[in-house]
């Protein structure tokens, strides 16, 4: 199981590499902040944060735990900045949202470089990180804020679905907020799961449910993220087709 | 947001063209627009006039007009009379629609 875990976390790891990359392309071209904002949350989560962190507490390395923790809380917030520019533009309590999460990120890396730094030579090093509370927290905002882009996300496709109806939206761009909302949805509920799992016992990381849900978790976002950004040619034919019927 | 142009004109026409009252008449495209899926600050001319040709006649029908084909024939004038807005780039449907396109250097 536990090489099935490594193989899911290995898909979604490269499958964000490309989708961050190609996202990042884009921004160059548009000077466009959501694409700038996702393709650098998705870099700074999955492809620097969550394997730093598990390489430092692996190799008992501060500073990889530290790079990881600070990419971790970058990633968390470009997150929010993406779904509160995208949906909510406007609203106050969304920019007053990304302002807290701006100022508890900032509180998360002081906190979490002195607590992580004081353990340089402490036999506490080779305690889980799911056993230190900077951590906890840190998955917890991680969640919540995937939560909302999930809500978010799923929320607009209900109303475009009720445009498609008549005649008015793209099923294409539909099916993109679909599948980036239920990736999100996903990735949300396995960090508040991981998060409880562990509150009570940092070692439940290694047990089967913990296994299985990471793995099915990281397969599916894997899946969600390359069919919504970088879809084949063939999937947007299939998702677009049955506008082209009505319309020929 | 604040209501659009478009949004605030169609409405002051339901109440020249009907007995409603300017409450009833906002309240009446605000459900047509909800229905169908859009919001009174982003609304396009090209999305309003379908909403008043497909939507509204159920909801003016529902409310007691009588002549809905008339009614109808009105807001459509008054929507091809207000300058037409294109579709935000940062609308959240624009911005997806961006987002799964090609990346060109």
């Amino acid at each position: 199981m536990q090489i099935l875990t490594l193989l899911s976390f290995l898909m979604m790891f490269v499958a964000s590499l490309i989708v961050s990359s190609r996202l990042l392309l884009l921004a160059r071209a548009t000077r466009g902040l959501p694409e700038f904002a996702l393709g650098l949350s998705l870099f700074a989560l999955t492809g620097i944060g969550y394997p730093s962190m598990i390489a430092g507490e692996r190799m008992s390395s501060v500073p990889m735990i530290v790079v990881g923790m600070v990419a971790l809380n970058a990633g968390m917030l470009l997150l929010a900045l993406f779904v509160q520019r995208v949906f909510r533009p406007t609203d106050l309590w969304a920019k007053g949202l990304l302002g807290c999460l701006a100022l508890s990120a900032l509180v998360q890396v002081i906190v979490s470089t002195r607590s992580t730094m004081a353990l340089i030579g402490s036999e506490e090093l080779g305690v889980p990180l799911q056993a230190h509370l900077e951590f906890r927290m840190l998955t917890v905002l991680i969640g919540i804020v995937y939560l909302w882009a999930a809500i978010e996300s799923l929320s607009y496709r209900r109303a475009l679905l009720r445009r498609i109806a008549l005649g008015l939206g793209d099923p294409i761009v539909a099916n993109r907020l679909a599948l980036w909302g239920i990736m999100a949805l996903v990735s949300g509920s396995a960090a508040l799961f991981n998060t409880i799992a562990t509150w009570q016992n940092p070692d439940a990381m290694q047990s089967t449910s913990a296994l299985l849900v990471n793995t099915l978790g990281g397969s599916a976002d894997a899946v969600l993220l390359l069919l919504a950004f970088v879809p084949p040619k063939a999937y947007l034919e299939w998702v677009g087709a049955p506008a082209q019927t009505e319309e020929a | 947001m604040a209501d659009s142009a478009l949004f605030n004109a169609v409405c002051d026409a339901l109440v020249g063209a009907t007995s409603f009252d300017r409450l009833e008449a906002r309240g009446t495209i605000r459900l047509a627009l909800k229905a169908s899926g859009l919001d009174t600050a982003t609304v396009t001319n090209t999305q309003m006039r379908v909403v008043i040709d497909r939507v509204l006649p159920d909801e003016l029908t529902a409310r007691g007009i009588v002549d809905v084909q008339a009614v109808s024939r009105r807001l459509d004038a008054v929507v091809t009379s207000t300058a037409s807005e294109a579709i935000a780039s940062d609308s959240p449907e624009a911005i997806f629609q961006r987002l799964g396109g090609e990346p060109r250097i």
